[in-house]
């Protein structure tokens, strides 16, 4: 096992033994205002004594609980003093260092073939370029941009793109599934895709060249999101029509969220097939189609700059 | 940048040749940076003295001299500096940290926003603003998020400000067609023309805002307006015209000017690696950026935060919020666990803002200390125990 595996599988025990099985992988975590160190095992030393703080004063215990099922969030964490409760503390620690090895993952050298795609990598030569130089995971490298023109299908309806972004381990995940069903719907509606392609150290920018040099109508990429804490594995898919180099994000669209706990990948596919359709009748996606939508001039989103 | 080419340097000039900026500038105006910088922090010079000279400077001399300073100049520079803002409460007063409770949810639920705000409240957050950003931008979401905010502030008698960060034009629509009950008109804002374009807004967009939330929104202010912004944000739309990401965020705060807002904070560790490489870069953009906000005038606040695929964790975003704290930052955000479920960062929590009232023996907005001790949460200059129990809330009204 190498080192990285046995720091993972450490970590994830962890994690197992503070949020129990139940909670694993979920969003909850701690117990919400239980005791301090409940139920600690007795003291080595027999004439210290065991601490067993009393909970924190509830008002409404069940309202509490009521209030936890609303929200994702990690409300009614209990406290001690104004601090975290020692096992919520040590699961955000063990949550964030999942989320950076999500981020850290790589794509085996064979995964491109498991796809059935093409092999394709950006110019950022490493992980460490990638994060730090988003304009590198836009552009193919020579070598890929050789192999794009010698083994691509050119001048299809949809291109489907397949890549690592943010999080190898959501393509690795689900890329097995997500790439034939896409492929599949795109067909039902009556559009021709080429083959897959799979691209290394991508950012969504990619598919804006690949689509020029390719002369797609239009592509669709899909890549690992930025994690958040805890998670890692899940996709997002953006949707470019009419291709050309650095198209704004406002001109496409995307369906995010896609794993297992959230929009699972078949879904996903029908739904994004369902997208290109209106994308296409509309001559347009992005804020275009938005607004074909609900018929209201509408602004890009205003959330964090 | 030019004055013909951008209007955001129309703004900051224009509003130089105002008689009070005037007088500010010729008494300035023959300084070097160094000398600014020495008189900022020199002893005699009192934080009255700074905000004499605010309207005569420039953004690009408030990076220029922030710039010059290590971290620590930064904080003792910072801390002289009270900028006070009034809305429906009163914030940036000596002694008071706020904090905007930002209780978001993935799928804008509102029974998931209204849970997240009682555990806030609990905890004696959310006197700057509770501030939802939404998922979506549909009009009628953000209208129903308004409504559900502001019936819980009345119901509760919470003196705070509503809001929900949607495109200034959601929140226009939401006012004028949906009757939305809207306390504070926030918008994205960047330090040039091209890059606020590409935030969809421009300056007479922003001033018709900015008129119509004085005539229809709900406050009393008369500070009604809220930005966020981020150093790289400029350079992200590549709208910078090759000057650097700090000269580029003191613009923005040169154009918020204009707006004599309630609320502004610098988003720090949002933009990523690629703009901010790590926690040391975050942390010193942080204190940069509350201190040329304040030297400007801006009642400034801060949200250090990180994002997981940058170089930092939670004990640099903890280092950054002391640090702030002891530079007199106006507020912070707070966040369930200081975990965002919908934007998937990290930033500072609802524990952690009341443990630095506690550290620093900090208290809350005047008004809202008032209301903190009216239900028992707040007594001598600390939380009761009665707090961080959201299901103090869990009732029609509190006797």
């Amino acid at each position: 096992m190498s080192d990285a595996e046995n720091t993972k599988r450490v970590v994830r025990d962890a994690l197992r033994e503070v949020l129990g099985d139940a909670h694993f992988g979920g969003a909850h975590v701690g117990n919400a205002t239980g005791p301090v160190g409940g139920n600690a095992p007795a003291c080595a030393d027999d004439l210290c004594e065991p601490r067993y703080a009393p909970p924190p004063r509830v008002r409404d215990r069940a309202a509490l609980e009521q209030l936890r099922t609303t929200t994702p969030a990690r409300i009614a964490q209990g406290r001690t003093g104004t601090r975290y409760l020692t096992s919520v503390y040590v699961g955000l620690r063990a949550e964030h260092a999942i989320a950076l090895d999500a981020v850290h993952s790589e794509t085996p050298d064979d995964f491109a073939a498991k796809l059935g795609a093409v092999a394709l990598r950006t110019r950022a030569k490493d992980k460490e370029e990638f994060l730090l130089h988003p304009d590198q995971g836009r552009r193919l490298d020579d070598a890929s941009l050789a192999r794009l023109d010698t083994e691509a299908t050119k001048d299809v309806d949809v291109q489907i793109i397949a890549g690592d972004g943010l999080a190898a381990w959501a393509i690795l995940r689900q890329g097995e599934v997500l790439v034939p069903a896409l492929a599949a719907e795109f067909q039902r509606v009556g559009f021709r895709v080429g083959k897959p392609l799979f691209v290394k150290n991508a950012r969504i920018g990619v598919q804006d060249e690949i689509g020029v040099r390719t002369r797609a109508k239009s592509t669709v990429i899909l890549v690992g999101e930025r994690p958040g804490l805890g998670t890692g594995d899940s996709l997002s898919i953006y949707t470019a029509y009419g291709p050309k180099l650095g198209q704004d994000n406002a001109e496409k669209n995307c369906i995010s969220n896609i794993r297992p706990l959230g929009l699972p990948p078949e879904r996903a596919a029908r739904e994004c097939a369902e997208l290109m359709r209106r994308t296409f009748a509309a001559g347009g996606g992005g804020l275009k189609l938005v607004r074909a939508a609900n018929g209201a001039a509408r602004g890009p989103a205003g959330a964090k700059p | 940048m030019p004055y013909r080419e951008d209007e955001v340097t129309r703004v900051v000039e224009d509003a130089l040749s105002h008689p009070v900026a005037e007088r500010a500038y010729r008494r300035v105006c023959g300084w070097s940076v160094s000398e600014l910088r020495e008189w900022i922090l020199d002893a005699n010079t009192k934080g009255d003295d700074v905000r004499d000279i605010s309207p005569g400077l420039t953004p690009e001399m408030g990076a220029a001299v922030a710039k010059l300073m290590s971290n620590m100049d930064l904080v003792m520079a910072a801390k002289k500096i009270r900028v006070v803002a009034r809305c429906n409460n009163t914030i940036g007063l000596e002694g008071r940290i706020a904090s905007r409770l930002q209780p978001n949810h993935p799928l804008d639920d509102v029974e998931g926003v209204l849970a997240a705000i009682k555990d806030g409240l609990s905890f004696g957050n959310g006197d700057a603003v509770i501030g939802v950003n939404p998922s979506t931008d549909e009009v009628s979401k953000c209208a129903d998020i308004l409504k559900a905010t502001k019936d819980l502030m009345r119901r509760f008698r919470v003196p705070t400000q509503n809001c929900v960060l949607a495109h200034l034009t959601v929140q226009m629509e939401a006012m004028e067609k949906h009757d939305a009950p809207l306390d504070l008109m926030f918008q994205s804002i960047a330090g040039s023309e091209g890059a606020n374009r590409n935030f969809g807004v421009s300056v007479a967009l922003l001033d018709e805002a900015w008129d119509m939330t004085k005539r229809l929104g709900t406050a009393r202010g008369p500070n009604v307006m809220y930005f966020e912004t981020g150093q790289g944000t400029a350079l992200s739309a590549n709208a910078h015209h090759g000057t650097d990401q700090v000269t580029m965020e003191a613009r923005a705060y040169g154009l918020a000017r204009r707006y004599a807002p309630f609320l502004l904070n610098s988003v720090v560790g949002f933009i990523g690696p690629e703009y901010l490489k790590d926690a040391k870069e975050i942390t010193r953009a942080g204190l940069e950026d509350h201190f040329m906000g304040k030297l400007l005038g801006i009642p400034m606040g801060c949200d250090a935060c990180y994002t997981n695929h940058a170089n930092a964790d939670q004990n640099d975003q903890e280092n950054l919020e002391m640090l702030l704290a002891m530079a007199g930052v106006n507020y912070l955000m707070g966040i369930p666990m200081g975990d965002d479920v919908m934007l998937n960062y990290q930033t500072t929590s609802f524990h952690n803002n009341a443990a630095l009232r506690e550290i620093l023996g900090l208290r809350p907005s005047p008004e809202f200390e008032r209301w903190m001790e009216s239900i028992g949460l707040w007594r001598n200059g600390r939380l009761t125990a009665r707090a961080g129990d959201a299901s103090l809330f869990a009732v029609r009204r509190i006797a």
